[in-house]
């Protein structure tokens, strides 16, 4: 039994391959001008680290902003309940999931079974979101990924008031040019958008353990703001990118579990 | 070009060719070509229950307002204008107590919404030009009042001879209106409240807040009396009690038809057009409470034959507001296999329909603002959570709607009050009542489908 789980995000389109519960495979690529294009190289490729083909899917539920977009998946599902499945599989305990994507962030209430039990989203404003990091890396020169490592050197992080990426841009070039390092400013910038986050998420609560996915998850300055922002200890998935694709590989086993138990 | 457009909306062959140079002018003035037409049709077809003739109907009231509108100064002596929120009683005794050739009574925000915005989608230049013209952007200003405020001074349609208008909701029509006094010179008269009850007051409503009211209301029917050059008069106040009482307790009970069946059998975007010809002014008395006579029966036959729109047993919602310019958001709800019972202001409550003791008309109108939802916060979120029990409803979906300061204060605490008295949970969802340009049914999607999964989830595990 193998299913395949889609995830077309405004960044990346990611597809897990799962049999048996099992994680076979998976391939990340960016999502680019085709939502059709991406999901169906991302699943080519993605099965082809497998050793498989279309033809051995059984059922595949695609999720992520281009869900409705990809022709051979049998359902679509939103990836809110994807995320809660997939962190649910890797880390049983799991009780709240933190997910940053690159156009939006969630935080998640999850249930012991793997479903959701509250949850509160973003995706009106680009602060709180990965978005955000990467106008801030834009302006200081940097690449998105040096900027977690940087940031952990800060002895002292910037504050940055403005809540609106824009104003938070030009706050950040102000403290600049008053001479602070790019370790605090960095630093400041992480902290700025894990407190956006951190408020968001109140109205859900965070329970242990506390989960962080998405592409930010990728990123240990933000990882320790949040923790300070939400006082508990995080954990990251190995591959924090793919849990809303694993999630709907799994619901797309056990869907296809169902249909089999019916049609016996 | 639009005979099509027209026929969904319920006109008759004789009507259109009758009405035609007059449409061809109004939609000349509005600019609506062949591509608006053709998103019209697509609209109508995709979000309405148009092959209900009695939504039809009400469709038709609602383009002959819009034509009506565009071409009331050409056809009358005086235009007279007012808006949400004032209610439809003291606007219909006027208007009765006019001679109909000589004065054209419209909610023009409400015409342009349920027509430019529902049909269309074309309501952006008009908010431009408001935002342009003393209703600036990133000032949170009200999208009804930008939209009415573009529309005429766009020239789509004419400035009024007076504005009758109510703050009893909030600032924004009363700013809007002293604008257009100001600048435009136009006379306006306000109908004011003192909205500030003590938290514990309701559902008492004080007797100085009731006369306050009833004070400006006199004002109001005597600064129109003057301009209009007419007298407000007994036999007006009888006809608009009587047709008033007529319609809304016949649509009440259509509320409850639909909110109570299962499965729901029209769109609460289709009803809608029912709704906001509660407070529409039109003269079209007979033909309007035609409409929903016919609706009512085609609704009641519908349920009796089990025929719906959402799955039977789906998870049933109430929704904290009414989207009057895009049907685009109620319909991606009910897409989501959720049954949407009810829509606050639909439904009447029993503090709303109370008896009260005033007798003199200024009065009774003063009465409305202190019975309902702006009587105080508190009324609000009271209403809110009765909404859900009588409806019984699985969930509710409380909007946000950015720009509405009498709505925005009381999201939390309608979230708050409904997760712990009823134990059902409750999304929100942010947006803008009459303004889609910071927001889709798409973007929305996610949360909405999420949502109805955990509903869906939640319903099978208590059947269980």
């Amino acid at each position: 039994m193998i299913t395949a789980g889609v995830d077309v995000g405004a960044a990346t389109a990611k597809t897990v391959i799962v049999s048996d519960g099992v994680v076979r495979s998976h391939a990340i690529m960016p999502t680019g001008d085709s939502v059709v294009r991406a999901a169906k190289e991302v699943t080519e490729a993605a099965l082809e680290l497998a050793g498989l083909s279309m033809t051995d899917l059984g059922f595949v539920i695609s999720t992520g902003y281009g869900r409705k977009g990809v022709a051979f998946a049998n359902r679509a599902a939103s990836e809110i309940i994807c995320h809660a499945k997939g962190v649910n599989l890797l880390i049983p305990a799991a009780r709240t999931v933190i997910d940053i994507g690159g156009q939006d962030s969630k935080v998640i209430g999850v249930r012991e079974d793997g479903t959701v039990s509250d949850f509160v989203m973003n995706d009106k404003c680009a602060a709180g979101t990965g978005r955000f990091l990467e106008v801030m890396a834009g302006v200081l020169g940097l690449v998105i990924g040096e900027m977690g490592p940087i940031s952990l050197t800060s002895n002292e992080p910037c504050t940055i008031s403005s809540t609106c990426t824009i104003f938070a841009e030009t706050e950040m070039v102000s403290l600049r040019a008053d001479g602070r390092t790019r370790e605090d400013l960095v630093a400041g910038i992480h902290k700025a958008v894990a407190s956006r986050v951190a408020v968001m998420g109140r109205t859900v609560g965070y329970g242990e353990q506390v989960v962080f996915t998405g592409g930010v998850a990728k990123n240990e300055g933000v990882k320790k703001a949040l923790e300070a922002g939400i006082g508990l200890t995080i954990m990251v998935p190995d591959e924090p990118q793919i849990i809303g694709a694993l999630g709907a590989a799994l619901l797309a086993e056990a869907e296809l579990g169902a249909v089999a138990q019916a049609g016996s | 070009m639009y005979t099509e457009l027209f026929k969904l909306c319920g006109f008759e062959a004789d009507e259109i060719q009758k009405e035609r140079s007059r449409i061809d002018r109004a939609f000349g003035i509005l600019g609506i070509g062949e591509e608006d037409i053709k998103r019209g049709e697509t609209r109508l077809k995709r979000y309405l229950d148009v092959e209900l003739l009695g939504l039809r109907r009400f469709l038709a009231i609602w383009m002959r307002e819009l034509v009506n509108l565009v071409l009331a100064k050409e056809e009358h002596e005086k235009v007279v204008y007012s808006d949400f929120p004032m209610e439809l009683r003291p606007l219909m005794s006027m208007m009765l107590s006019t001679d109909e050739r000589k004065v054209y009574f419209a909610t023009p925000g409400t015409i342009i919404n349920m027509t430019m915005g529902q049909i269309f989608d074309k309501l952006a230049p008009f908010q431009e030009a408001g935002e342009e013209n003393g209703l600036p952007a990133g000032s949170a200003h009200c999208a009804l009042y930008q939209t009415r405020l573009g529309a005429m001074v766009t020239g789509a349609i004419p400035f009024p001879d007076l504005s009758l208008i109510a703050s009893y909701h909030c600032d924004q029509p009363s700013e809007a209106e002293q604008l257009l006094h100001e600048v435009y010179g136009v006379p306006v008269a306000y109908l004011d409240s003192c909205a500030d009850p003590n938290w514990g007051d309701w559902p008492e409503f004080n007797d100085y807040r009731v006369r306050y009211a009833g004070s400006q209301a006199r004002k109001m029917f005597g600064m129109c009396e003057e301009i209009l050059g007419c007298k407000l008069t007994e036999e007006a106040i009888r006809a608009t009690n009587r047709a008033n009482a007529i319609y809304r307790l016949k649509f009440q009970e259509l509320v409850e038809l639909i909110g109570h069946a299962d499965p729901q059998p029209i769109s609460q975007a289709s009803l809608a057009h029912a709704f906001f010809l509660n407070s529409m002014p039109t003269r079209d008395v007979e033909g309007k409470q035609e409409a929903l006579e016919i609706l009512f029966e085609e609704v009641k036959q519908r349920v009796e034959e089990g025929k719906g729109i959402v799955e039977k047993g789906a998870p049933g919602v109430f929704i904290t507001a009414t989207i009057s310019v895009d049907p685009g958001i109620v319909r991606m709800i009910e897409e989501t296999g959720l049954a949407v019972r009810i829509q606050i202001p639909f439904w009447l409550s029993h503090w709303v329909v109370r008896k009260h003791p005033y007798t003199e008309w200024p009065d009774m109108i003063g009465v409305g603002p202190c019975l309902d939802v702006p009587h105080s916060c508190e009324a609000h979120v009271a209403i809110n959570v009765e909404n859900c029990r009588h409806f019984n409803v699985d969930g509710a979906i409380d909007f946000y709607p950015y720009s509405c300061r009498e709505w925005v204060p009381t999201v939390m605490m309608t979230k708050k009050t409904i997760e712990r008295d009823l134990g059902i949970p409750v999304l929100v969802l942010e947006g803008d009542a009459y303004d889609t340009r910071n927001y889709n049914a798409g973007q929305l999607r996610t949360r909405v489908e999420t949502f109805a999964e955990l509903l869906r989830a939640a319903k099978a595990a208590k059947a269980s």
